[in-house]
């Protein structure tokens, strides 16, 4: 019902049903933006919870840029993005 | 960029988590908004992270809530630098004191300038403008230039403009002299003019009075020149007025001076020997040298320069120095024309001041005189041609 109506006005997804947004920069550089909480951080592995579910980053030298409540910023050789639900 | 200059001015720490739950720990960061960036991780157990200073204060309690220690690694920013220097209280005083003295230093000045004076003393105007609060040292906010323009042109008559302006510690007064109207003579009393020196007349030109001697007279000082008693025609009785005119006449000046034998001329010895004072607050301090000035004769020629910060500060410091260079007197001796030729030369020199600016030189004469020991001597006549009458008032009684 929601994402019908959200479709039919082509409101902004991210905002109205809370689901994260991510946007990738090149291959260095991922941001997400409505994420609910970092699980886990390793230089290889970030895994972050989000309303739709685990969202885990692989790669190498991987750094948390900027972190805030809102939005996370991961920096380094990403590989992959993979949804756990 | 400007995210960094911020974090600057608010103060950078960058610290050290140590514990098994680090995430937890950046959790509840995020949930109280604190801002954590460049997090990395070292090994299994430790992260480091950089955070505002603000944020650090909450460290302790987040740190305890998630069971890790924290360890400060570095500290950075305006804050942190400027609390290494709390502690230095001497330092800060003194920085403050600094600031003090050059603010009110520079509310001073430090320099009066006077500009456009030709006739008028520098040092009469500077006394004036002093009486108005225009001198070194003075406060510049005491000064109110329409004030010090106004008294100033109230009390001279002889400037026409004045204006004043204060740029930096330097006060710039800038006058236009006023020509003087000429000073009228009095001429309701009767009078004469009469010879002020010996002369033979050349032309009269009579405007007031009747005529006393015609072209071509001899006469000496104090004859009458011009009467001021004018004879009436039909009375025994004359008219009195202030007799007026120009009455020109041929003049000599005669000028003697000994023949020289030697010319002395100073040369200078190319040895020169410098002296610096230092002037603060008009307190004159010599610099000390090593070896004291020993010549004899010597010129002198004195620089003096204010310390100035840019183009207007002027400081209450001045440079000045004495520059002497060691002067050597030769004689030298001159032949017959050299001799007569340097001699005339002295003449010339004198005749300035004798002949009066007025007079116009018509011809000069020279010829050699001895005198009763044989002395040799080069005398010179200037025949001048000038005005010289002069008014002299005189006493009425009735039968003149």
């Amino acid at each position: 019902m929601k994402e019908k109506f959200v479709n039919a006005l082509e409101l902004p997804r991210e905002l109205v049903l809370n689901v994260p947004k991510i946007t990738v920069t090149g291959k260095d550089k991922i941001l997400i933006e409505s994420y609910k909480s970092l699980v886990s951080y390793e230089t290889e592995c970030v895994k972050l919870s989000t309303s739709v579910g685990t969202l885990s980053l692989f790669g190498k030298d991987l750094t948390i840029k900027e972190i805030t409540s809102e939005d996370i910023i991961v920096q380094g050789k990403v590989g992959k993005l993979e949804f756990n639900a | 960029m400007i995210f960094k200059l911020i974090n600057f001015f608010r103060g950078i720490v960058h610290i050290k988590i140590e514990g098994k739950f680090i995430e937890r720990f950046i959790n509840i960061c995020t949930y109280h908004n604190v801002f954590l960036w460049d997090i990395v991780k070292v090994d299994s157990r430790s992260m480091t992270m950089f955070l505002s200073r603000k944020a650090f204060r909450e460290v302790d309690q987040v740190a305890e809530k998630a069971k890790v220690t924290v360890e400060v690694l570095k500290k950075s920013g305006l804050p942190y630098i400027l609390g290494k220097y709390k502690k230095r209280k001497a330092f800060a005083i003194g920085a403050l004191l600094f600031l003090i003295v050059t603010i009110y230093l520079m509310s001073l000045v430090w320099y009066v300038e006077v500009i456009g004076n030709e006739e008028v003393s520098t040092d009469e105007l500077l006394e004036e403008v002093k009486k108005s609060g225009i001198y070194v040292g003075a406060s510049k906010r005491n000064i109110n230039t329409d004030d010090v323009i106004s008294t100033l042109m109230l009390d001279r008559d002889d400037l026409s403009w004045a204006g004043v302006y204060i740029k930096g510690t330097k006060v710039t007064l800038h006058v236009t002299e006023r020509d003087l109207p000429p000073i009228v003579e009095d001429d309701s009393l009767p009078a004469d003019i009469m010879a002020l020196k010996d002369g033979v007349i050349q032309e009269v030109i009579v405007k007031a009075g009747v005529a006393a001697v015609k072209k071509g007279d001899s006469v000496f000082k104090g004859d009458v020149l011009i009467k001021g008693d004018v004879p009436l025609k039909f009375s025994e009785n004359k008219l009195h007025v202030h007799a007026k005119g120009e009455v020109y006449a041929t003049t000599w000046y005669e000028i003697k001076e000994p023949v020289p034998e030697f010319k002395t001329v100073k040369e200078l010895t190319g040895k020169t020997y410098k002296k610096t004072r230092i002037d603060i607050f008009g307190v004159s301090i010599p610099l000390p040298k090593p070896v004291a000035m020993s010549y004899g004769e010597y010129e002198m020629e004195v620089l003096e320069k204010p310390l100035i910060i840019g183009r207007n500060v002027y400081l209450p410091v001045t440079t000045e120095v004495s520059l002497y260079k060691e002067v050597q007197s030769k004689d030298i001796a001159l032949d017959e024309e050299q001799a007569l030729e340097y001699c005339v030369s002295l003449i010339e020199e004198r005749a300035v001041d004798v002949i009066p600016e007025e007079a116009q030189i018509l011809a000069k004469y020279r010829r050699y005189v001895y005198d009763d020991n044989g002395k040799k001597y080069v005398e010179m006549i200037f025949e001048c041609k000038e005005d010289i009458g002069f008014n002299v008032v005189k006493e009425i009684t009735e039968n003149s």
